[in-house]
């Protein structure tokens, strides 16, 4: 009779397989949704993004790299990215001024007025956007928009400028509704962080002499860095998916209307998806989308170090 | 314990392929076969299918698209109860018992693209206003060969479309008009008897209309406010470019080249004539008000206090009810659209409200009685008239102008002179189903309209988009 191999680490595997499956059994529902939720429409969309598609589901043939070859060539397309970019950059200005708000919240002393504070900035944050936008069609007119007419007071002759209507003008416009909406979020990240930092660390730099300036040059701004590469990250992902605004203030179309100013990737998707429905161009533009998307993302974190 | 395991990983896969199947679209098609006009759909053949409803069943059909509310609204200017779309469901049950109608309206917002959604994924049998998408629907053209005789009693028989891409050069009938539009030239008499010009009339061109309105842009004589000659409305791409198709359909200029396969179909915004359109309508849009291109400006026509003298538009009858109620019926007149040039009639766009079949949609005879129905029924033309739409039906509109509606014979006339295989979405002067057409000439000429290109730039940047276009079907 041969040596036995080994029942005692096979019942012990046995019981670790037991154990193992009342989490898989929790895991389960999660992956099945993320199975169907997710990746299979994601491999689907590639799988789309190399044939030729006109109604969804139904591949009529195989273009290999056409798609990818039809994007890149199209200076629309190329003026998308271009839109995208400048929008999600421009929008991360609502990180400098959501910081230097939370920096006067905190000042405040006492507690509730600081929480008054606190929800009065971050209320706008669950506005809903199309609410916002349409507040902002009639703040930002051209004529009679109360921007313009604050400014018009403030020099003392007419201002219609086109925050909204003229092509050179509306990412400044579309800038200052994102900046309005998302301010409070970025206040309350921010005073998040401006609470964290220990008090101590402010003593000894005042025993030493260090002005409120350089404290805040010194102390504040270093420690608030991961605040800001998490806000910053957010911030670019964000603005890589912004639609429902600029779908609306193009007047409910993708084009990005005037002049194509406000058209992003994502709405040159949405064109080719169901304006002009050819959904292996609007496949192969959400693949070179996440693309992007990653590629800034894994920079972004390799420079940050945080990986 | 590897079967429960087995099983367990069995199981999983099983759902998950179970509710991936759910997502999945439909088989493959074969390249083409879309393309290819289905035949009448026999009972026969539907009974081969297992569809046809037994003798106590009820048929059931699904009409998904673009509709007024469900239920009753108020007019908040008239003040008058308008009926929901439940009537269609209450008169035509009462009169086909056996059919039951499942009736979803959605808003006009994105509607093709939720249409095409519904549509492609076999949720839809009749689709409303949905003519134009053409992947998705039946060609008629067997439907109205072997019962069309009803298309008689019709103002606009068919809504035409090129829903061949491979025989591009060929209309086809993919809807039925329920109601029909005519584009026409609201103008307030006030304003220009302030400014003592001439109301238009049947003679008017576009040098006209543009004279006109540069006349009364400015500060009223009478009044000391200021005032607009012309409005487009700048919210919608739509109308953005059909600011200049009206001007090229109404002088004959030629901007499409079909071919026999839409891919090589091309367009000529950068001809000599093509130019002069888009310098002509530069001139119209400073006769605009201020927010225009932000769709603001008119929202007093129709009122006491309109600055606006004129507007080419479609909604002729909300603006009707709007005067109406108001007292102010007599100060604001219906005019012909600018005269054609180079044939008889006026360059108006007739549009419509109208049904189709969809390609997947179960009981597609049904379906067309369905449609026949609704074009014919003079209670759902008193419907339709009720909530703002002109019925497309000619006895309809004769009790309709013995009511002494001001817009009647401007309307009977420009239909009348409309040919009968005629759409302005497929036509000379502009093909909608190239592309994003509106979208392209929208951002040109609000681009042009802002002041940020000449009207060069803006026929070379619509071209540019067209010819990229073109590029991504080849």
């Amino acid at each position: 009779m041969g040596k036995r191999s080994g029942p005692g680490k096979r019942g012990k595997a046995i019981y670790k397989w037991k154990k193992s499956l009342v989490w898989l059994s929790f895991l389960l529902p999660t992956f099945v949704c993320l199975l169907v939720l997710t990746y299979i429409p994601t491999f689907k969309a590639v799988n789309f993004s190399f044939h030729e598609v006109s109604v969804i589901g139904e591949i009529q043939r195989s273009v290999g790299l056409q798609n990818y070859k039809v994007m890149l060539s199209s200076s629309s397309f190329r003026k998308a990215i271009g839109n995208t970019l400048m929008l999600a950059v421009m929008s991360l200005s609502a990180i400098p001024v959501g910081f230097v708000i939370a920096c006067g919240v905190n000042s405040v002393i006492n507690k509730k007025a600081q929480t008054i504070f606190r929800l009065g900035f971050y209320m706008p944050n669950i506005i809903t956007g199309v609410s916002i936008v349409l507040i902002f069609q009639y703040i930002l007119q051209v004529d009679n928009g109360l921007i313009n007419l604050a400014l018009s007071n403030l020099l003392g002759r007419k201002i219609e400028i086109g925050w909204l209507s003229d092509p050179s003008l509306t990412k400044v416009g579309a800038t200052i509704i994102q900046v309005w909406t998302t301010l409070g979020y970025n206040m309350l990240i921010c005073l998040a962080g401006l609470q964290s930092i220990p008090t101590e660390l402010y003593e000894a730099a005042m025993m030493d002499g260090g002005g409120a300036l350089h404290r805040w040059r010194y102390i504040t701004i270093p420690l608030m860095r991961n605040n800001f590469i998490f806000l910053f990250i957010t911030g670019i992902i964000n603005g890589f998916s912004r639609f429902t605004d600029l779908y609306i203030l193009s007047g409910n179309s993708s084009s990005g209307k005037p002049a194509g100013s406000l058209q992003t990737i994502l709405m040159y998707i949405y064109q080719y998806s169901f304006e002009n429905p050819s959904y292996g161009l609007s496949c192969a533009g959400a693949v070179i989308l996440f693309v992007i998307v990653f590629t800034i993302t894994s920079i972004n974190l390799k420079v940050t170090k945080t990986i | 314990m590897r079967k429960h395991i087995k099983a367990t990983l069995a199981l999983s896969l099983a759902a998950a392929l179970l509710l991936g199947g759910c997502g999945s679209g439909s088989a493959p098609a074969e390249s083409g076969q879309d393309n290819e006009p289905a035949a009448v759909t026999t009972a026969a053949d539907e009974a081969a299918r297992g569809e046809t409803a037994s003798s106590d069943e009820k048929i059931v059909l699904r009409i998904v698209g673009p509709m007024e509310s469900e239920s009753d609204t108020t007019n908040p200017i008239t003040k008058k109860t308008l009926r929901g779309y439940y009537v269609i469901k209450e008169l035509y049950e009462a009169e086909h018992p056996n059919v039951e109608l499942e009736l979803t309206g959605i808003p006009w917002d994105s509607w093709q693209a939720k249409l095409t959604t519904a549509a492609a994924g076999n949720q839809v049998d009749i689709v409303v206003h949905g003519a134009s998408l053409v992947d998705v629907v039946e060609d008629l053209t067997p439907y109205v060969e072997k019962d069309g005789d009803f298309l008689d009693e019709l103002l606009l028989k068919y809504s035409y479309r090129r829903a061949d891409k491979s025989n591009y050069t060929q209309l086809v009938p993919t809807g039925i008009p329920i109601s029909a539009a005519a584009t026409t030239l609201l103008y307030d008499k006030k304003i220009f008897d302030d400014y003592g010009v001439e109301y238009p009339d049947e003679t008017w061109t576009w040098e006209d209309v543009l004279e006109a309105a540069q006349k009364m842009t400015g500060t009223d004589p009478v009044t000391g406010e200021e005032t607009y000659g012309y409005y487009i409305d700048g919210s919608s791409s739509d109308w953005i470019g059909r600011s200049l198709t009206g001007y090229y359909f109404s002088k004959g200029t030629t901007i499409m080249e079909y071919a026999d396969v839409q891919m090589e179909t091309k367009v000529n915004y950068t001809s000599p004539e093509a130019l002069e359109g888009f310098e002509f309508v530069n001139e119209l849009a400073k006769t605009c008000p201020k927010g225009f291109l932000e769709g603001r400006g008119a929202e007093n026509f129709g009122t006491e206090s309109n600055n606006i003298a004129m507007w080419y538009t479609q909604d002729m009858v909300n603006i009707y009810y709007k005067t109406e109620s108001l007292g102010l019926t007599d100060r604001y007149g219906y005019g012909y659209s600018p005269v054609l040039e180079t044939t008889d009639g006026w360059a108006n766009f007739t549009g419509d409200w109208n049904m189709a079949i969809a390609k997947n949609a179960n009981h597609k005879e049904e379906c067309w009685e369905f449609i026949k129905w609704m074009a014919t029924n003079q209670d759902i033309a008193d419907w339709c008239w009720e909530i703002g739409k002109i019925p497309n039906n000619r006895e309809a509109i004769e009790r309709l102008t013995a009511e002494g509606i001001p817009f009647a014979d401007m309307f009977l006339n420009t239909l009348a002179a409309t040919p009968d295989e005629f759409t302005i979405f497929a036509s000379d002067y502009m093909d909608s189903f190239l592309g994003s057409s509106n979208a392209f000439l929208a951002n040109g000429l609000s681009a042009m309209f802002a002041g940020d290109m000449t009207p060069e730039e803006a026929a070379e940047s619509i071209q540019e988009a067209f010819e990229e276009q073109a590029a991504s079907y080849q």
